[in-house]
C-alpha cells in the first residue's frame, strides 16, 4: 500500500463528509425537519400554483378588497384590515418563538417557557381569527361550491388553502404545547440539549412563512 | 451543532423590519399603481419577508453553505411548476 | 460528534414476538415486511392482469369459472366492461405504488442502507416502523375498495378527472375512487416517512471512512430516489386533496363547466381537467424514476460483483443518476402532448425529455463496459441484472420515439405505450427486485436460494416478457388503442385476434413461472443451504457482519471502518480477487489514531 493512499485516508477521516460526522454540521433531527419543510413547501406550492392557474383562467375573479372587509366590533368596512392583523399576530408569534429558542439555548428555562407560552397564545389567537374569518365568509354566502362575488373557484380555493394552512397551525400548536410541557418538566435539560425546541421552532416559522405567501397571493394580489 | 449565537437585539430588529414591510405591502394596494408595478411590489415585499424569516428566525443564514443549497435549490422545481401552469393558463384555450 | 453516531445502538432487551416481527424497529425486519407485503400485492396485480388478458384473448366467450372467481364482476361468465376498466386501474395502481415503489425502495432502502453504509439502524427507527404500518394501512384501504358496492376505481391509474371525479360517469368513480384517493394519501405519508429516514441516514449515519464517493451504487440510487419521493409525492397529495373535494364536496377544481351526464347539465363551473394532468405528471414522471433508480443501482452493484470487475465509471454512474433525477422533474409535459398544449411548451418538454437519453445511455454503456472481458458468474442475480440491461435498452429506445411530440401524437394511447412502459418501468424494475432478492437473500435469511430454480425462473420470465410485450409494439404502430375492453368492433383491430391470444398464453405461462420463484423463495427460507458470511465474495459492508443473518444492531462488535471504494474486484492488491471496503491492509495503525 502506498503512502498516498494512507494520506488520503487520513484526510478523509478528518473531513466533514468522511463518515461518522454530520456533514451539514446539524444533527439528523434538525436536518430531517428541514427536508420535511421542503417537502411540505411542495404541497403548498402545488396548491398555490393551481390557484395561480385558476386566477389566470377565470374571467371573473372577485376583488378581495371588496370581499374581506369585516372587522369585529367595527361598524364600517375596513378592507383587509383583519387579515393584516392576523398576519401581524403570526409574525409576532414567530418572533416570540425565536426568543424562546434563544432563551432555551442559554438554559434559561423560565424565559423559554414564557416565550413558548406567548407563541402558543399568538397561534391560538390566529386560529380564532381564522374561525371568525371563515364564519364571516360563510355567513356572506360563500361555500365550497359557490359565492356571491364571482367564480366558485374563488371560495373553493380560499377554503382549501387557508384550511390546509389552518391545519398546519393547529398541529403546530399541539407540537408547541408538547414542547412547552417537556421544557417545564426539564426533559431537554436532562438530555443536555435544547435542540427539540429549535426543531419545533423551525416548523412554526415555516407555518408563518407559508402564511406570508398565502396572504400575498390570495389576499393582496 | 449550531448555536443561536445572536440574542434578542437581532430578533427585535428583524421583527421591526417585518412589521414595516408588512405595512408597506398593506398600503401599496390602495395607491392605484399600474398593475405590473403593484404586483411586483407586492411580490417583492413577500420575498423580503420570507427571506427575513428564513434567514434569521429559521437561522438558515448561519448554517453551512451546503445545507443552504440543499434546502433552497429544490425550490427551483416548484417555480418550474408554477411557471408552466401560469403559461398554460394564459396560452391554452380552456 | 461521537454521541451523534451512537444514536440507535442496540439496547439488549428481551424481544417479544410483537416487537420482533410485528412492530419491529429493526430496519432489516421492516425491509422484509415491505418485501412480503409487496410480494402479496404482486400476486394480486398479476391475477388482475390475467383476467384482463383472458378477456382480450377471448372476448364475449362465456367462461362460467370466471363468475365463480369474480362473482358479480363477471355475471354470466363474461367480465363486464366497467369491471375490465376497474381491473386495469387496479393493476396499474397496485403495480406502480404497492409493488414497484414499496417493493423496491421500501425493501432495499430499509434493508440495505444501514448495512451498506455501516450504521446500526436507521436514524429514526420509530418513524421507520410507522412508515411500514402506514403503508399497510394504505394497502388495507386499497384492498377494501374491491368490496364496495360499485367496485374499485376504474378511471385508470392516472385517475384523470372528470371521469374519476363524477360518480355518475362510471361505477368505479363512486366509493371505489374515494377509497383509492384515501389510500394513496396514506401511502404518500408512508413514503414521506421513508424518504426522510433514508436521506438523513445516508447523510449523517455513515461509518468512519465511508465518504459519499465510497457508497455502493445501490445506496446512491436509493438516496436519490428518496429525494425524488420527498419532492414529488407532496404534489400528488395536493392533487389528491383537490380531487377528493371535487368528488365528495362538489367543488370544481378539475371539472369544467358545461358537462352533461345522461342529458343533465352538471353544476360544476370553471375548473380545469388539464390542471390535474399537470399536477399528476409533475409527480408521475419522477415517480417512474423513484421506481427505476433503485433497480438501476442494484443492477450496477450486482453486475460489478458477478463480473468480478470494478464498476466502470463509478463517478459517471452517480452523475447520471443525479442528471436523470433532475431532468425527471422537468419532463412531465411529455405525457400530455395530445392535450392541446401550446406547441412551444411542448417543444420545451421534447427537448428535456430527449436529454434524458444521454444519462441513460451513459448507464447502459457503463454496464456493458463493466461486463466487457469480465469473469462472468451467471448466478440468478447476475442473469436478472443483465436481463434488466436488455429490457432497459428495449424500453429506452421506444422512449425516444414517445418523447418526440410529432411521433407521440400518432402513438399516444396505443399499445406502443403499453409496451414501452412495461419494458422500461414495469419489467426492468421487477428484474431489479429479483436481482436484489437473489443477491441479498443469504443476508436476509441466512440461507442460500436454489441456483437451478433461479436460472429456470429467469429464463422463463425473460423470454416470457419479450413474448408478451414485444408484439404490442406492432399493434401500437397500427393504432390499436390501449385500455379497450375488446377489439371486436373495428377491422384493423380484429386482425390482431390471434396475436392477443398469443400474448395471453404467454402471459399465463410467464405468470405461472413465478410459482418457481415462490417455491424457491419460501422453500429456501427453511430448507436452503446455510449461507456463509460472504457467499458471493462481495466487497460492501453488509457482508462483514458477524452472523450471516445479522441481528438487531447489525455488528456485534464495533462497526467496521472503511478504507476504500466499493466494487473493488480483481484489483492488483490483495490475495483474493476482491478487496472488502473494510479491509485495512496497508492502513494498519490508522485506526488507533482515531
Amino acid at each position: 500500500m502506498n503512502h498516498d493512499a494512507v494520506l488520503e485516508q487520513k484526510k478523509i477521516m478528518e473531513s466533514e463528509w468522511g463518515g461518522g460526522k454530520a456533514p451539514f454540521g446539524v444533527s439528523w433531527r434538525k436536518y430531517m425537519m428541514w427536508i420535511f419543510i421542503v417537502s411540505d413547501a411542495f404541497t403548498f406550492g402545488a396548491f398555490l400554483a393551481a390557484y395561480g392557474l385558476f386566477r389566470v383562467t377565470s374571467e371573473a375573479w372577485p376583488n378581495t378588497y371588496e370581499v374581506f372587509t369585516a372587522f369585529p366590533l367595527i361598524p364600517f368596512e375596513a378592507p383587509m384590515l383583519f387579515v393584516a392583523m392576523m398576519t401581524f399576530i403570526l409574525i409576532c408569534s414567530s418572533f416570540t418563538m425565536a426568543l424562546a429558542v434563544s432563551a432555551s439555548y442559554k438554559n434559561d428555562r423560565a424565559n423559554a417557557l414564557k416565550f413558548l407560552g406567548l407563541t402558543i397564545l399568538g397561534g391560538s389567537i390566529f386560529l380564532l381569527c381564522q374561525v371568525y374569518e371563515w364564519y364571516h365568509f360563510i355567513h356572506d354566502g360563500a361555500s365550497l361550491t359557490g359565492n356571491p362575488w364571482g367564480t366558485p373557484l374563488f371560495s373553493a380555493s380560499f377554503f382549501m388553502i387557508t384550511g390546509f394552512h389552518g391545519l398546519h397551525v393547529l398541529s403546530g400548536l399541539i407540537l408547541l404545547t408538547i414542547t412547552a410541557l417537556k421544557v417545564k418538566r426539564g426533559f431537554y435539560e436532562r438530555r443536555g440539549s435544547y435542540e427539540g425546541v429549535e426543531i419545533v421552532g423551525l416548523y412554526w416559522h415555516f407555518v408563518d412563512l407559508v402564511w406570508v405567501f398565502v396572504f400575498t397571493f390570495f389576499y393582496l394580489l | 451543532m449550531s448555536k443561536q449565537e445572536h440574542g434578542k437585539k437581532v430578533y427585535i430588529k428583524v421583527w421591526l423590519w417585518l412589521l414595516a414591510i408588512t405595512i408597506v405591502g398593506f398600503i401599496v394596494s390602495p395607491l392605484g399603481l399600474p398593475g405590473w408595478l403593484h404586483n411586483s411590489l407586492i411580490i417583492l415585499v413577500a420575498l423580503m419577508k420570507g427571506g427575513l424569516i428564513v434567514a434569521y428566525f429559521m437561522h438558515l443564514k448561519f448554517e453551512k453553505i451546503s445545507l443552504i443549497y440543499s434546502i433552497l435549490l429544490p425550490l427551483i422545481l416548484l417555480i418550474a411548476l408554477a411557471v408552466a401552469l401560469l403559461y398554460e393558463g394564459t396560452t391554452r384555450f380552456l | 460528534m461521537a454521541s451523534e453516531h451512537a444514536v440507535g445502538t442496540v439496547e439488549h432487551h428481551k424481544e417479544t414476538f410483537i416487537s420482533k416481527y410485528v412492530f419491529s424497529y429493526d430496519h432489516k425486519m421492516i425491509g422484509k415486511q415491505y418485501m412480503i407485503t409487496a410480494l402479496v400485492w404482486a400476486l394480486i396485480g398479476m391475477a388482475l392482469s390475467w383476467i384482463m388478458r383472458i378477456q382480450l384473448a377471448y372476448p364475449a366467450e362465456q367462461m362460467p369459472w370466471l363468475e365463480t372467481v369474480l362473482g358479480r364482476y363477471a355475471e354470466g361468465g363474461i367480465l363486464a366492461p366497467e369491471y375490465y376498466l376497474a381491473m386495469m386501474t387496479m393493476h396499474g395502481t397496485i403495480m406502480v405504488f404497492f409493488v414497484l415503489t414499496a417493493g423496491l425502495i421500501g425493501t432495499f432502502g430499509n434493508f440495505l442502507i444501514p448495512l451498506q453504509i455501516g450504521a446500526r439502524d436507521m436514524a429514526f427507527p420509530f418513524i421507520n416502523m410507522l412508515s411500514y404500518w402506514t403503508f399497510f394501512l394504505a394497502s388495507v384501504i386499497m384492498l377494501l375498495s374491491f368490496f364496495v358496492e360499485s367496485g374499485p376505481a376504474a378511471a385508470g391509474w392516472t385517475v384523470y378527472p372528470p371521469l374519476s371525479a363524477i360518480a355518475a360517469a362510471i361505477p368505479g368513480s363512486g366509493a371505489g375512487q374515494t377509497l383509492w384517493l384515501l389510500s394513496i394519501g396514506v401511502f404518500i405519508v408512508s413514503s414521506l416517512f421513508g424518504s426522510l429516514n433514508y436521506i438523513v441516514t445516508v447523510l449523517n449515519m455513515r461509518t468512519k471512512g465511508m465518504t459519499m464517493g465510497r457508497m455502493p451504487l445501490t445506496v446512491w440510487a436509493i438516496f436519490i430516489a428518496a429525494i425524488l419521493g420527498l419532492l414529488a409525492f407532496p404534489v400528488l397529495l395536493s392533487g389528491a386533496i383537490m380531487l377528493l373535494l371535487d368528488k365528495n364536496l362538489a367543488t370544481s377544481f378539475f371539472i369544467p363547466a358545461g358537462l352533461y351526464i345522461g342529458g343533465e347539465l352538471l353544476s360544476y363551473e370553471g375548473g380545469s381537467p388539464i390542471l390535474w394532468q399537470h399536477i399528476f405528471w409533475f409527480f408521475g414522471h419522477p415517480e417512474v424514476y423513484i421506481v427505476a433508480l433503485p433497480a438501476l443501482g442494484i443492477c450496477s452493484e450486482v453486475i460489478a460483483t458477478y463480473a468480478r470487475k470494478p464498476l466502470f465509471g463509478y463517478k459517471a454512474m452517480v452523475a447520471s443518476l443525479l442528471a436523470i433525477a433532475f431532468l425527471s422533474f422537468i419532463v412531465w409535459g411529455h405525457h400530455m402532448f395530445v392535450s392541446g398544449m401550446n406547441p412551444f411548451l411542448g417543444s420545451v418538454f421534447v427537448l428535456t425529455t430527449i436529454l434524458i437519453a444521454v444519462p441513460s445511455a451513459v448507464k447502459v454503456f457503463n454496464w456493458l463496459a463493466t461486463l466487457w472481458r469480465g469473469k462472468l458468474h451467471f448466478t440468478p442475480a447476475m442473469l436478472f441484472a443483465i436481463g434488466l440491461v436488455s429490457l432497459f435498452i428495449t424500453g429506452g429506445l421506444t422512449g425516444i420515439f414517445l418523447g418526440n411530440a410529432p411521433i407521440d401524437i400518432q402513438l399516444h394511447d396505443t399499445y406502443f405505450v403499453v409496451a414501452h412502459f412495461h419494458f422500461v418501468m414495469g419489467a426492468a424494475a421487477l428484474f431489479g427486485i429479483f436481482a436484489g432478492i437473489y443477491h441479498w437473500f443469504p443476508k436476509m435469511y441466512g440461507r442460500m436460494m436454489n441456483n437451478t430454480m433461479g436460472k429456470l425462473h429467469f429464463w422463463l420470465t425473460f423470454i416470457g416478457i419479450y413474448l408478451i410485450f414485444f408484439p404490442m409494439h406492432f399493434m401500437g404502430t397500427t393504432g390499436v388503442p390501449r385500455r379497450y375492453y375488446a377489439f371486436t368492433e373495428f377491422e384493423y383491430t380484429m386482425q390482431y385476434g390471434g396475436m392477443n391470444e398469443f400474448i395471453t398464453i404467454a402471459a399465463l405461462i410467464t405468470g405461472a413461472a413465478q410459482i418457481i420463484f415462490l417455491i424457491n423463495f419460501f422453500g429456501s427460507m427453511y430448507l436452503g443451504k446455510k449461507a456463509e458470511r460472504n457467499p458471493w465474495n462481495a466487497t460492501s459492508l453488509e457482508w462483514t457482519t458477524d452472523d450471516p443473518m445479522p441481528g438487531h444492531g447489525n455488528w456485534k462488535g464495533e462497526i467496521p471502518m472503511v478504507y476504500r471504494g466499493p466494487h473493488q474486484f480483481s484489483t492488483p492488491e490483495g490475495k483474493e480477487d476482491y478487496v472488502m471496503q473494510s479491509d485495512n491492509t496497508g492502513f494498519e495503525g490508522l485506526e488507533r489514531e482515531n
